[in-house]
């Protein structure tokens, strides 16, 4: 560090040249400059330690898109706005009256069904309802069978109990959705729907559990709490026709509420009471139950449990009593009104229960001994057959299964010819275009002309083509609707 | 943002049975079942959902086991007592060679890390 005494006079122009030679000799231009690296002669120095990359450049982030996959992300960013509009093409409403003329027909649901099946959640996720511009569905033999089941609904619902079995992708879930429209139609709305689309969330784990000493049962009032709302939505208009048929009083949100028998109606029962249990045990939801038994004289009550052979599977949950036991589902309130709605226990004056299984769960034998399908092996493991369910089931004159039937090629023909018209099927000519010919048909074609052979090139014919297709999937799938939309729509 | 269970913060977004066992050294997946069992917390309730009285019931079933730096000195006293009396694994122990028979040929260094006297300091 060295300082230049040197003091600013007006001597003139010698003195700026001076100035500029001194200033480069300024401490700050020798602070500020860049220290050359120290080399020695021939050597060259080793960094050591992990040579460190340049940072990869950050990916611009795409507003609208998904972190979801391809299955998930069509439904979630709702690409049925997409599809093509089926309001023009002359597809009739599910009606319970104009079923036989329907048969073997695409059909959509009316507009208030379409309203109610989506407040219950009855379309789900991989049925692939986002092709189409609105959930469609196709009549066949299994909607009879359904129609049939409809018709007693004149007697208690403990004599009308139907479960419907059959392969993944068979058409289970559809069927229930079918079901819960006709019985609109049928009832003109006047019909209680009581829908549960995913039983798992009974068992998994996913909601807060309270023991009610005075009901003797553990309640889940998160889970029963959503499920109400749902029931709420769906059925406003016929909770609103119910008036309650005792006095109930209640405290919800820190204000009490006395609502009186015949004045309030079981809506304003479901629309003020929030609390099923999670301040304190409650008796909310048998006192709910109760009030749709005793009006179900006059307005029946249809239940469709889907994936129901989940609490049959697996009964032992995935919660544990204080002593670090696990609870069986039929120690649940929500689990024991299913239990008991399927064995005929607890019955509506008017009604049916319509089960449905699932697939995705594992395979034990409480359903289908339950359902008198096979008989109980006394080899069996505990937890291969829960007996008490399946007892359960036989209760009452039992369960009726209903095996769901396959498409015939005539309905497979009627499908695909639907998804033709809307653009999810198509119908192209590239495989006789000769660009996409094999070398090895190329090779037979020549060979066949040098013969003298008379090889006319194929003309595209929609018709042909469109049969090709349909002969080509109806075999891949055979007759599995579920199979069949995988086949068409999400192969390439 | 954690949730402070026995002095320990334990990440917001954790399963209460997960973020249990993870953090609070002598409770594993079994014992943290266990305690949300007679709790009565949910299997799939995570820590930001958890209620002021369940937090201070679970640090009151915590304070009731031995977890922590008790069960650390427990485990150093077992230690010391083996050795003092003079047995084999004690021996071992203190030549931080492996207790429980496995040979020494190779791959000791785990032993030779962690088979000390005072085991957890």
């Amino acid at each position: 560090m060295f300082r230049l005494g040197f003091k600013r006079t007006h001597v003139g122009t010698c003195w700026d040249a001076n100035a500029r030679q001194l200033r480069q000799l300024s401490r700050s231009s020798i602070t500020f400059a860049a220290s050359a690296p120290k080399q020695r002669d021939g050597k060259k120095k080793i960094k050591l330690g992990i040579k460190k990359k340049a940072a990869a450049p950050s990916k611009p982030k795409r507003s609208g898109m998904t972190h979801l996959k391809f299955k998930d992300a069509v439904r979630a960013l709702n690409f049925e706005k997409n599809a093509a509009d089926i309001s023009g093409s002359g597809i009739k409403p599910l009606s319970f009256d104009a079923l036989k003329s329907q048969d073997s027909s695409v059909v959509k649901y009316d507009q208030y069904a379409l309203q109610t099946l989506r407040a219950l959640d009855s379309f789900k996720k991989y049925q692939h309802h986002e092709l189409f511009s609105e959930p469609v569905s196709l009549v066949n033999s299994n909607t009879l069978e359904i129609s049939k089941f409809l018709e007693n609904f004149d007697s208690s619902s403990k004599n009308n109990r139907l479960c419907l079995i059959g392969s993944k992708g068979i058409g289970k879930s559809t069927l229930l959705s079918q079901a819960k429209a006709l019985a609109l139609s049928k009832f003109q709305k006047d019909v209680v729907l009581l829908h549960l689309d995913h039983t798992e969330k009974i068992v998994e784990g996913s909601s807060d559990y309270i023991f009610n000493k005075r009901l003797g049962k553990y309640q889940q009032p998160m889970f029963t709490k959503r499920w109400i709302m749902k029931l709420r939505e769906a059925n406003k208009e016929v909770f609103e026709k119910m008036p309650l048929t005792r006095d109930v009083s209640f405290t919800s949100k820190k204000t009490e509420y006395n609502l009186k028998k015949n004045e309030n109606s079981l809506y304003d029962f479901v629309l003020l009471n929030h609390d099923f249990g999670k301040v304190g045990p409650s008796t909310a939801f048998s006192f709910f139950i109760e009030e749709l038994v005793a009006h179900s004289k006059n307005i029946p009550v249809l239940v469709t449990i889907d994936n129901f052979n989940v609490i049959t599977s697996e009964p032992l949950t995935a919660y544990y009593h204080p002593n670090f036991t696990p609870i069986h589902v039929s120690e649940f309130e929500i689990g024991d009104f299913i239990l008991n709605l399927a064995s005929g226990k607890l019955s509506f004056s008017k009604g049916g229960v319509l089960l449905s299984e699932s697939k995705d769960v594992a395979d034990r034998h409480t359903l289908s001994v339950g359902l008198g399908i096979t008989e109980y092996n006394p080899y069996w493991k505990v937890d291969e057959c829960d007996v008490s369910i399946a007892e359960n089931l036989l209760d009452n004159g039992g369960v009726a299964p209903l095996k769901l039937k396959e498409l015939s090629k005539a309905q497979t023909r009627t499908l695909m010819s639907f998804w033709k018209d809307v653009n999810v099927l198509q119908n192209r000519d590239y495989p006789l275009q000769e660009v996409f010919k094999s070398f090895e048909q190329i090779a037979s074609e020549e060979v066949a002309k040098a013969a003298g052979a008379n090889v006319e090139d194929h003309e595209f014919d929609p018709e042909v083509h469109f049969e090709k297709i349909v002969n080509h999937n109806f075999v891949r799938s055979a007759g599995n609707p579920g199979h069949l939309l995988k086949s068409v729509a999400l192969s390439y | 943002m954690g949730v402070h269970i026995f002095g320990k913060s334990i990440k917001h977004n954790a399963l209460v049975r997960i973020g249990l066992a993870k953090k609070i050294f002598g409770v594993g997946y079994e014992t943290a079942d266990r305690i949300c069992a007679k709790v009565g917390i949910y299997p799939k309730m995570r820590m930001n959902q958890l209620t002021d009285p369940q937090v201070m019931a679970i640090n009151k079933e915590l304070s009731e086991m031995l977890i922590e730096g008790h069960l650390k000195q427990k485990i150093n006293n077992d230690i010391e007592l083996k050795r003092s009396i003079g047995s084999y694994a004690g021996t071992r122990h203190a030549a931080g060679l492996p207790v429980r028979g496995q040979r020494t040929r190779n791959n000791s260094s785990t032993a030779g890390r962690l088979n000390r006297i005072d085991r957890h300091h």
